[in-house]
């Protein structure tokens, strides 16, 4: 059950992107026990003293029973560490082969990263970009930055080229306490300054996760035949028969990716492939691994 | 492989619009959206132009359909041959039936055409052929040439020989190289001459490779009146000739018996004129003078020996039982019987003798002389038996059962063992007539119950007459024997029977079958020996050996040298026209008549049911030149295969195309 609701292309008949947060997430949430990412659940940081106005449900009566003092326990979520969402919504995403596209799949994993950001009492901040910032959702918490966030998600339409680096960095420089960035993007700007500006965040003290949007299609290049291919971030129109360059295509992608998964490993950061045909699940996990590590060295 | 339209091959210039589309499709290529171009541009094949042709496997397939509908309207005609180029034989009938009504003209302007249409490369033959073929000129491409050799051709009288043409134009293209060979009979297709040649069955058939193509010149008689069967007879006012003169038209014939009464010199009267030539023959000329559509049989020559009086000598023997049955037989011939012809008028007289008359032109004046051989016939008789015999007269011998063999053999030894058959003696015991030839002239008067009794007569001595092959064999023994045997002395006949009608010899004389065996044989004395003409190419027999030279005359006082060998062989070339022509040999000198043969003057023309059930299909090829090929091409139903296939490709075509297009529609 869960695993269908992962499903993109289930999640697509939902429609409203704040049923596919929670369908996704509880979804997510409800197989974690018997998948391999048990132990990401909540986890019990320390204890501190009981003050009025705290919930009675946290108290730890353990404790007052050895103790006879009350103290709560105090979570990972209860640390707030912030969640930046960085969302390239240049051009390129309008790339739908199939459905979901890439956009929308996007628009599916960051109300999912929100929702359980948000659910995890993190501050989520969510910035659109592609050659300039599209839309800001300021960083905040609880339902109504939820709604915020997934308003804005809605609304944001993917249009402009792409400059990673200028909008990663200008919004890094920004930021004023280390948190978890995650940069949805496919990625398309100079791979060497996409690694630069990841690289500097790591080197301040984000963590990053790059989640890579790629679909089979961008990947393989498995069409047949003459194509008026148009770049839907420049509108730039070239014909090409695709047997001719696939071969040199598909090489080159290759190296792209080879060069991203090796460059982000060194950095220190999370980088995901993650195909818009393919369930949210891994992306999730993902996020919440490093969100994990992340709190450790908060 | 040719066509029929070439301008239709330059439909294959629009082979040009599918590959004008096909390079012109990247105009139109299908609109595909790409997040980006960077690493598209960024292959090498990318800075490439794509190839001009998109789909060269469609395109493949629309200009094979294209292909296929040019074909289609250029009508394409195959010929299955191997390395040598096509030859036509043209075969043109020269028989007497193609003077009429202008057939030899009209026959001409097919030949010219056909030389006309030779295609490149292509030769052709001219022959001509009626009894015998001649060849006008051997396979050659040049057109000049053919036309000139095709003005040689002449008209014979003789009469059309199908077969002996086709086996002539087989053995002709027989030593072409491999080639697409056909042979084109050029005639006026009488249907008696086709009919003849179907029924032909001792010529061998034409190998099925070769295609003979019928060509039907000339239009069809409307009427003709000729002559036919001529008989003689000679009275007090002199020799009487009749003939029954033949008017057929397209609603039947009717025929009329005519006579002339003509002198011993020579007349003209309207219709007829004749010669008493130096020799005793006598050549006539009947003229029709009826109308018709082809003159070349209106004239008939004759060329006869001046009948005999019919009148019979008996050189009557020591045997009175001989004699008594011989003379009663003779003179038992019913007096219409006895005349030649169907006359009516003569009558056989019998004289008899004791022996032979020693003044020979008394002994000529007999038609027929009955001779009785016993005990040792002398050589001097013999001898004027022999001269008798030699100018035209009819002598039978009966053989009496005391006749001495021997002394018989050295007799015709002494005069020429070739001028009487030697005899026999047939051993002891009764024996009887087995087998006759009853269409032999001498025993045409025998109606086969007479035979039936003859041959139930008992011969008691008797001999085997020894034949060669000078001898015809008349009547044979039960045993198998020769009992009356026929053979030519100069102008007349040697009737030799094995047996005598005296009561010792055998029953014959008091059978009812004797008389008419005396009878028919006296009425075939009667008749002339020789026919009183022949036709052109029917072989002459001039009694002469083979090797003999002859001097042969025509009527313009042309002369050519030929054997007997050859009139016999090859008559149409000794005498290839009508008319009446001297033959000349180192003993004699003769005359012979030679008509247009009988089936020159039939009216009905062949059908072409009958020339298609004879030659085969590809005898409805309409006139000649490209019109042929086209109409047997279309006939064939050629161009309607290359439309369909066409359009099957073409459908072919669009379903690949369209399964490309949904392969290659992504995004978009």
């Amino acid at each position: 059950m869960s695993e269908r609701l992962l499903d993109p292309s289930v999640l697509a008949s939902i429609g409203r992107l704040d049923l596919i947060a929670r369908t996704v997430v509880e979804g997510f949430l409800i197989g974690l026990h018997s998948s391999p990412y048990r132990g990401l659940s909540q986890e019990f940081a320390e204890h501190r003293p009981y003050i009025a106005g705290d919930e009675m449900r946290r108290v730890d009566w353990r404790v007052f029973a050895r103790t006879d003092r009350l103290y709560v326990k105090e979570f990972e979520e209860e640390t707030n560490a912030p969640v930046r969402l960085l969302f390239d919504v240049s051009g390129s995403l309008n790339f739908a082969p199939r459905s979901p596209g890439k956009l929308d799949f996007a628009r599916y994993l960051l109300a999912s990263l929100a929702y359980v950001a948000i659910r995890q009492h993190d501050r989520v901040e969510l910035v659109c970009f592609s050659d300039e910032v599209r839309e800001r959702v300021p960083s905040g918490g609880g339902q109504r930055n939820l709604h915020s966030i997934l308003a804005a998600l809605d609304r944001v339409e993917a249009n402009g080229q792409t400059r990673i680096s200028f909008n990663v960095l200008s919004e890094a420089a920004s930021w004023k306490r280390r948190g978890l960035a995650v940069l949805v993007s496919d990625l398309y700007d100079e791979p060497d300054e996409v690694v630069e500006a990841v690289t500097r965040m790591r080197r301040v003290g984000h963590d990053v996760i790059v989640f890579h949007l790629m679909d089979r299609a961008e990947r393989l290049l498995d069409q047949n035949g003459t194509f008026e291919f148009r770049d839907l971030e420049t509108g730039e129109l070239m014909v090409a028969d695709v047997g001719r360059v696939r071969r040199a295509y598909v090489k080159r992608i290759s190296e792209v990716r080879e060069f991203y998964s090796r460059e982000f490993a060194r950095s220190g950061s999370d980088y995901a492939e993650l195909d818009p045909a393919e369930p949210l699940d891994k992306a999730l996990s993902i996020y919440l691994r490093r969100r994990k590590s992340s709190l450790r060295r908060v | 492989m040719s066509v029929l339209s070439i301008l239709a091959l330059l439909g294959l210039a629009l082979a040009a619009l599918p590959i004008a589309i096909h390079m012109l499709v990247r105009r139109h290529a299908v609109r595909l959206d790409f997040p980006t171009l960077r690493f598209l541009r960024e292959t090498p094949s990318f800075r490439v132009r794509p190839r001009r042709l998109q789909n060269p496997l469609l395109l493949a397939v629309r200009l094979a359909a294209l292909f296929l509908l040019v074909l289609g309207f250029a009508r394409p005609l195959f010929t299955f041959t191997s390395n040598g180029p096509a030859v036509r034989v043209v075969m043109l009938d020269a028989s007497a039936s193609m003077g009429a009504r202008e057939r030899s003209e009209a026959a001409k302007e097919v030949a010219r055409d056909l030389i006309k249409g030779l295609g490149a490369g292509e030769r052709a033959a001219i022959m001509q052929f009626s009894a015998d073929v001649k060849l006008l000129s051997d396979v050659t491409a040049d057109k000049s040439r053919l036309i000139g050799a095709l003005e040689t051709y002449r008209i014979d009288g003789g009469t059309t020989n199908f077969n002996q043409a086709l086996r002539r134009a087989n053995e002709l293209l027989g030593r072409q190289p491999q080639s697409d060979s056909s042979i084109y009979l050029v005639s006026d297709f009488q249907r008696a001459e086709l009919q003849r040649a179907q029924d032909d069955t001792t010529t061998t058939g034409m190998p099925a490779r070769y295609r003979v193509i019928a060509k039907p010149v000339g239009a069809p008689l409307q009427r003709n009146a000729f002559f036919r069967d001529e008989a003689f007879t000679t009275s007090e006012s002199g020799i009487e000739i009749v003939s029954t003169e033949i008017v057929a038209t397209v609603d039947g014939q009717s025929a009329m018996r005519r006579s002339w009464n003509i002198g011993s010199s020579q007349n003209t009267q309207a219709d007829i004129e004749w010669r008493t030539q130096a020799n005793g023959q006598i050549t006539a000329r009947i003229i029709s003078t009826s109308g018709d559509d082809f003159d070349a049989d209106d004239e008939r020559f004759l060329a006869f020996a001046r009948p005999r009086s019919p009148s019979a000598l008996l050189v009557e023997s020591d045997d009175a039982d001989a004699n008594l049955y011989l003379r009663a037989a003779l003179e038992a011939v019913p007096a219409t019987a006895a005349a030649s012809g169907d006359s009516g008028r003569s009558r056989l007289s019998v004289d008899g003798s004791g022996a032979l008359l020693d003044d020979n032109s008394k002994l000529n004046s007999y038609a027929l002389v009955v001779y009785t051989l016993r005990e040792q016939p002398r050589a001097e008789d013999l001898q004027v038996l022999a001269d008798f015999v030699r100018e035209g007269g009819t002598l039978f011998l009966v053989a009496s059962r005391d006749l001495d063999v021997s002394s018989w053999n050295e007799a015709r030894e002494r005069v020429g063992r070739a001028l009487f058959p030697e005899l026999k003696r047939k051993g002891e015991g009764t024996f009887r007539i087995g087998t006759a030839d009853l269409a032999a002239r001498e025993l045409k008067g025998l109606e086969s119950g007479v035979l039936d009794v003859l041959r139930g007569v008992n011969v008691r001595a008797g001999f085997d007459v020894a034949t060669d092959k000078e001898t015809d064999v008349l009547m044979r023994w039960s045993d198998g024997g020769s009992a009356m045997t026929r053979s030519r002395i100069g102008s007349g006949t040697v009737i030799l029977f094995g047996t005598s009608p005296d009561r010792l010899s055998s029953d014959l004389g008091s059978s009812m079958s004797w008389p008419a065996l005396v009878s028919s044989i006296a009425r075939a004395s009667l008749m002339t020996a020789e026919p009183p003409s022949y036709s052109v190419g029917e072989p002459v027999d001039v009694g002469e050996p083979a090797s003999s030279t002859l001097r042969i005359t025509d009527a313009a006082g042309k002369v050519k040298l030929a054997n007997v060998g050859e009139l016999m062989r090859r008559p149409e070339e000794v005498c290839p026209l009508p008319g009446v022509y001297r033959v000349e040999s180192s003993e004699r000198e003769r005359f012979i008549a030679v008509n247009v043969p009988d089936a020159e003057s039939t009216i009905p023309l062949a059908t072409p049911e009958d020339l298609a059930r004879r030659f085969g299909d590809t005898t409805t090829t309409p006139p000649t030149g490209k019109g042929a090929w086209r109409d047997a091409s279309e006939g064939n139903g050629n161009a309607w295969r290359y439309f369909l296939a066409g359009v099957f490709v073409l459908l072919i075509a669009e379903l690949l195309n369209r399964r490309l297009r949904r392969e290659a529609v992504v995004g978009g």
